[in-house]
């Protein structure tokens, strides 16, 4: 019925494989044209898919495995090469091509100088295929396979430029922390195939209820596996710290992969293994718990940091930890309705930044930038079409999927009182640290006169303003999105209506713009003040340095020292030095190994020996 | 007196292979005579004799056939194991062309040596006697000391062949001994007897018995290379010529492989109580081991030694299962171990010249830009060798792990995975320095169509039996 | 008593062969060596002899410590058999304990029980009767066939390989350097 689907992956694999083999041989443009065709075909077809979705009764959606042929089978093992066409995997293909399509387009102009044109796309149509194979996967087998190649697409795309040592350095520390997700992924996926003698979802979704009670010790093994590739993909501590480096890569990149769509993965892989998870309600617990404390973290990081990039991968992080909020407490359907607002409006935020950091050639330090309002009128008022939407500010999308996951985190069966207290809090941050960019970027006068900064092309500008318009306006398709994807989880969420608690949240969104508005005015009039007062010789030195310095005994000091001691203390000492020393005791060992490999005859020959001597000593004592 | 073997066992059709492969040995020795400078009419007699061999291991029907007092067996391990030898063995003698003339060895005993190597392994992976085993495995180690140190001039070559022989030897001893205790034990050196007699609790002594076990284990386990007896691998690896290697790296592998199946997994299933935890622990070492010290390796062929021991610990996987499941997946993780081998080493010939064989890691810096298919390739191999699906090698150990699932061990699969994801480590290496590293050194390529037409063979079947693996593995299954 | 005093006698002929087979590997001048090793193979032979596998014997005095050790002494003494200057070693003295560690393990775990009695076609009736060297002809020609082909091929391979690495006009690394 939907076999037509299999078009949705296979076109950007043509894409992949003609641009990575011809890439060289056709012009530029063609190349960047031709990446982006295979992405809008596609989600053309998503579309068409969607519409004979949409033609079916809501229990009929349900299910539809498309085999392509059986791969592999051995005994009573079968492995096929299938997908799974069912309103959730078509809301992510939807999210995918979608987006993916207008950030392709948006490269066509920000990458244009670069030698490498035609490898970028063909990378970036590698990771559009990895997604919706990763999403449109019927089994967990496939599932694995996309989450490997999404790992991998994003390692060739952080590291892009690859003269840059920075640069591949983040693309190894991701691709470092996305192979433990992986091995852990791999893990429970043995494990499932061990208890359910298949991995296909239908088989296992069907099977579990049955087969396990519920906090069942393997249960919970198996949904906890889960999690570390899931905590792995989407940035949540421990496994977050990969997340902020990445921003080396290329904006679009960052837009795609960073914000959009690869590192929204873990959510949907909770709310995918949703049957399995609702059999393990402390494994839910525990997610909604660490997207709670990875909200906050990620929110105190972000309020400190001056790269433009960075402010919003921590926000990213923040984000997406709302969101496994959201499916930590059941509410799996909001979390979806975040994951797609946040996709629109996160990749807005990205691309509105990478206008600003291509207008400004290539600056990304907001300390530098200012009285960008008048230089780039459009991308200005796209950055705060943004910046709203993420603040939560009623009425945008931001603020209906916001609200309902917070409504959620204190009325829903597993919502409580702490939930919803560091949910509101995060929001307060959220407010803050995006109109802290917000100001120092656009407000104020320019703080580097020598640079002249320029709006972009028209290229550029058409996927900001779809994409502003798209975050504007699809937060009033909750309702929708609600019941489309209601039978995927068994229910439609409740919206909880409560005007206090809605009241509360939105203050303290507002309170947190405020707040940074205030920080940013009262540095203006020192600033005035200061002018007056002094020579006009020293304006530039203040402009340079006083501003942060009250900046920073007003509001940063306090929250820096929180920021502080969790990048040093959690981040370097914690988990990078973790990773950091297993891969160097790895280099150990195997410099252990190779000193042993003396080359002398005599070492090999004594070694056998002791081997065989602890083997017998096994098998004569023991 | 009646005599003693039967004249209905006397059957010389199931020792086709064996005749016809041997007559060739002996015919390119002669012809070697008449051949003048060239040798690569040497070669194409060899790769003729084993096609002809491959094509009478098919002469026997109705498997499996039990022949010589049940000493021989023609079964159908044994005649996918002799395709997968006849296959190797011709992709070594392709590879070596070329590489022979540029390195000017001009024996033309190498290719007999091959062929009478080949002969060894079909009667290591055919027989069902341990004096037959013992005579299959002096057989090929032999040929391949001599294979290794076929480059007399060179002085890496020499030490490889004095290092492989003298722990050769050495390891030869245990097996030998191994096998006297057996007999001792048993008084039979059939395994099918001896099989009938443990299953029969005939066995009057069993510690015996279980030492003699132990010690053919030592003995198999430092013919495939397995920790603690792998510490040859690296030397030998990197000092015999290429060509050598890659043979070394996939046929006498095999056929070791499959009489370790042969004695463990179809003749002492009965006490695998002892041996198990003994070969689980093996293989958890060898897959650390190989992993781990691949890693700091900066000589491709030291790379790849280590690769291979890591890959061992992963086939010892299918003894473990000792089941027809088991044997299947042996089959098929061989035959494309083969295509990726031959692939890789093809490559790695193509990519020396006389007197500079190219071979550290570093050397490959920038290929990526300079011949992107070659390196396209290589990254094949690579991935395929890491486990990375669609490639064969994915399947391969897929299939394996799968296997050992059903079994019930769990753990071992769990570290086997985790092996897998450090083995990715060194295999991404290679690919970044392709492709991400500026060129350090001049290319200079010697491709021959002989060594391309390898390198597409092996990448086809990497690439098929990765998409398409079904036939080859319901041919391994039957 | 005549039980007895076989027994006592193959326990001898052992003990004296491994002593002399530690001979071999623990003396310092290589033709001492040799020496034991013959003294190793005539132990052999003797206990073959025992065995009433006369045939075996006399091959095993002709064979190996006739000829085969004749030729080692020859090349021995062509090479200058110099005593080897042994020092103690760490590496020495652990592969000392590991390999009476081996010893003992091997012991322990053989000592308990006894071995398979054999059966065979050659009872020891029928080898009076045909005599040792026939019957061991019939075994190997019948029984034992394809080993006993397969050992030519593992000769014609030895025989090859040696050919193969010593034939060429080659220059020994210390002449080359001229």
């Amino acid at each position: 019925m939907f076999f037509y689907a299999w078009f949705i992956l296979i076109l950007p694999l043509l894409g992949f494989i003609g641009l990575s083999l011809l890439g060289d041989k056709i012009p530029k443009k063609q190349a960047g044209y031709a990446g982006c065709l295979t992405v809008g075909l596609s989600f053309l077809v998503t579309l068409t898919v969607l519409g004979q979705l949409l033609g079916l009764a809501p229990e009929k959606r349900l299910g539809h495995v498309e085999t392509l042929y059986q791969w592999v089978s051995s005994g009573s093992f079968k492995l096929d090469l299938a997908i799974l066409i069912d309103p959730l995997s078509v809301f992510m293909f939807l999210i995918v091509t979608g987006v993916g399509f207008l950030i392709h387009v948006y490269s066509l102009e920000y990458m244009k100088d670069d030698p490498e044109y035609s490898r970028f796309f063909a990378y970036l149509n590698l990771f559009i295929f990895s997604m919706l194979l990763l999403v449109a996967a019927a089994d967990f087998f496939f599932l694995i396979v996309g989450w490997a190649f999404v790992g991998l697409a994003s390692y060739l795309l952080i590291g892009f430029w690859k003269e840059k040592t920075s640069a591949v350095l983040a693309a190894r520390k991701a691709f470092v922390m996305n192979v433990i997700g992986d091995v852990g992924m791999v893990i429970a996926a043995l494990m499932i195939f061990q208890n359910f003698n298949s991995l296909s979802y239908m088989d296992v979704f069907s099977a579990a209820p049955d087969q396990f009670r519920t906090n069942d010790d393997t249960m919970l093994m198996i949904t906890l596996l889960l999690l570390v590739g899931a905590f792995a993909k989407s940035a949540q501590i421990p496994l977050h710290t990969w997340l902020p480096d990445a921003m080396e890569g290329p904006t679009p990149v960052s837009a795609l992969i960073h914000a959009a769509t690869m590192v929204t993965a873990g959510v949907y892989l909770v709310a995918r293994c949703h049957v399995l998870y609702e059999l393990a309600p402390y494994t839910m617990y525990f997610i909604a718990g660490i997207g709670a404390i990875t909200a906050i973290f990620a929110g105190t990081m972000g309020m400190v940091q001056y790269d433009i990039k960075r402010v919003i991968a921590y926000s990213t992080m923040s984000q997406l930890g709302y969101m496994f909020l959201a499916v930590g407490i059941g509410v799996f359907s909001f979390g979806m309705f975040h994951l797609m607002t946040h996709a629109f409006f996160k990749a807005l935020l990205f691309l509105s930044a990478g206008s600003v950091i291509h207008g400004m050639n290539g600056e990304q330090d907001i300390r530098k930038m200012g009285g960008l309002r008048f230089a780039m009128p459009l991308t200005h008022i796209t950055f705060l079409v943004g910046a709203v939407c993420l603040a939560g500010v009623p009425l945008t999308s931001g603020f209906f999927s916001k609200e309902a996951i917070i409504m959620s985190s204190w009325h829903a069966e597993m919502g409580n009182f702490v939930f919803w207290g560091m949910a509101v809090l995060a929001a307060g941050m959220t407010g803050f640290y995006i109109f802290r960019v917000y100001f120092y970027t656009f407000i104020g006068k320019s703080r580097s006169p020598e640079t002249h900064p320029h709006e972009s092309p028209f290229i550029m500008a058409a996927p900001l303003l779809i994409l502003a318009f798209l975050s504007l306006v699809m937060g009033f398709s909750a309702h929708w999105v609600d019941q489309f994807l209601g039978p995927v989880f068994g229910a439609t969420a409740h919206h909880y209506e409560d005007a206090t608690l809605e009241t509360i949240a939105v203050l303290a969104g507002l309170g947190g713009i405020l707040t940074a508005g205030v920080v940013y005015m009262t540095s203006q009039d020192k600033l005035e003040f200061a002018k007056q007062a002094l020579a006009p010789v020293y304006d530039l030195l203040f402009n340079k340095y006083y501003i942060d310095e009250i900046y920073d005994f007003l509001i940063v000091k306090p929250v820096r020292a929180i920021g502080a001691f969790f990048e040093q203390k959690v981040e370097k000492e914690g988990v990078d030095f973790v990773v950091d020393e297993v891969g160097l005791q790895v280099r150990e060992i195997s410099r252990g190994i190779s000193f042993w490999q003396s080359g002398n005859v005599r070492t090999y020959a004594l070694s056998m020996l002791v081997g065989m001597v602890t083997i017998l000593f096994f098998v004569v004592f023991l | 007196m009646e005599p003693i073997l039967a004249p209905e066992s006397i059957d010389l059709v199931s020792i086709a292979p064996v005749l016809v492969l041997t007559v060739f040995a002996m015919g390119v020795m002669v012809l070697d005579l008449f051949a003048g400078k060239s040798k690569t009419l040497l070669a194409f007699v060899s790769i003729v004799g084993l096609l002809m061999t491959a094509i009478s291991a098919f002469a026997k029907v109705g498997l499996p056939v039990f022949s010589f007092n049940d000493s021989y067996t023609v079964d159908h391990l044994s005649v996918c194991f002799i395709l997968i030898f006849t296959l190797s063995s011709a992709l070594a003698i392709l590879i070596s062309i070329d590489y022979n003339d540029r390195e000017n060895i001009k024996a033309g005993e190498f290719y007999s040596l091959v062929l009478f190597c080949t002969v060894g392994m079909i009667v290591l992976a055919s027989s069902t006697d341990l004096i037959m085993i013992f005579l299959g495995i002096e057989i090929v180690s032999i040929c391949l000391y001599v294979l290794a140190g076929i480059r007399r001039n060179h002085l890496k070559s020499n030490e490889a062949a004095l290092k492989y022989f003298l722990l050769g030897a050495f390891a030869t001893g245990f097996l030998l001994y191994g096998m006297a205790l057996m007999y001792g034990a048993t008084g039979t050196t059939n395994l099918i007897s001896i099989a009938d007699l443990i299953k029969s609790d005939g066995v009057k002594s069993e510690p015996l018995l279980m030492i003699g076990a132990v010690l053919l284990l030592i003995g198999f386990g430092f013919k495939v290379a397995s920790v603690p007896f792998h510490m040859w691998a690296p030397d030998v690896y990197q000092g015999a010529p290429s060509p050598v290697t890659a043979f070394m790296a996939v046929g006498p592998k095999a056929a070791a492989l499959v009489a370790f199946f042969r004695v463990f997994a179809e003749t002492l299933p009965e006490i695998s109580f002892f041996w198990e935890t003994l070969l689980v622990t093996i293989s958890i070492l060898t897959m650390f081991i190989g992993n781990l010290g691949a890693i700091m390796q900066t000589n491709i062929k030291r790379l790849l030694a280590y690769s291979s021991v890591s890959h061992v610990g992963y086939i010892l996987m299918a003894v473990l299962v000792k089941n027809t499941l088991g044997s299947a997946s042996l089959i098929f993780y061989m035959v494309t171990y083969a295509f990726m081998i031959f692939g890789v080493f093809a490559i790695i010939i193509m990519l020396g010249r006389k007197g500079d064989e190219n071979l550290e890691i570093e050397g490959y810096s920038g290929l990526g830009f300079k011949h992107p298919v070659i390196a396209l390739c290589m990254t094949v191999f690579m991935l395929s060798l890491g486990g990375l699906p669609p490639l064969a090698g994915f399947v391969a150990k897929f299939y394996i792990f799968n296997a050992a699932l059903q079994e019930g061990f769990l753990m071992l699969v769990i570290i086997a995975v985790l092996n897998s994801a450090i083995s990715l480590y060194y295999y991404l290496k290679v690919i970044v320095y392709m492709y991400m590293k500026e060129p350090v050194r001049e290319f200079q390529l010697s491709i021959t169509p002989i060594t391309l037409f390898v390198v597409a063979l092996a990448i086809i079947g990497t690439i098929q039996l990765g998409i398409f693996p079904d036939p080859i593995l319901s041919l391994a299954q039957q | 008593m005549f039980e007895i005093t076989y027994e006592v006698v193959v326990f001898v002929l052992g003990i004296t062969a491994v002593l002399a087979a530690f001979g071999v590997i623990l003396c310092a001048s290589p033709i001492y060596c040799a020496l034991y090793l013959i003294g190793n193979m005539i132990c052999l032979a003797l206990l073959f002899l025992l065995f009433n596998a006369e045939f075996i014997a006399a091959v095993q005095i002709i064979v190996y410590a006739g000829a085969v050790m004749i030729l080692f002494l020859f090349i021995i003494a062509l090479l200058g058999g110099k005593k080897e200057i042994s020092e103690p070693s760490v590496q020495r003295s652990s592969a000392f304990t590991f390999v009476i560690l081996l010893f003992c393990e091997l012991l322990l775990a053989a000592a308990v029980k006894p071995t398979h009695p054999i059966t065979g076609d050659m009872a020891p009736d029928v080898v009076n009767a045909i005599g040792s060297a026939k019957a061991v002809g019939i075994e190997l020609f019948s029984r034992h066939l394809v080993p006993f082909e397969l050992a030519s091929i593992l000769l014609l391979i030895a025989t090859i390989g040696i050919i193969c690495l010593a034939k060429f006009s080659y220059l020994p690394a210390r002449r080359r350097l001229k």
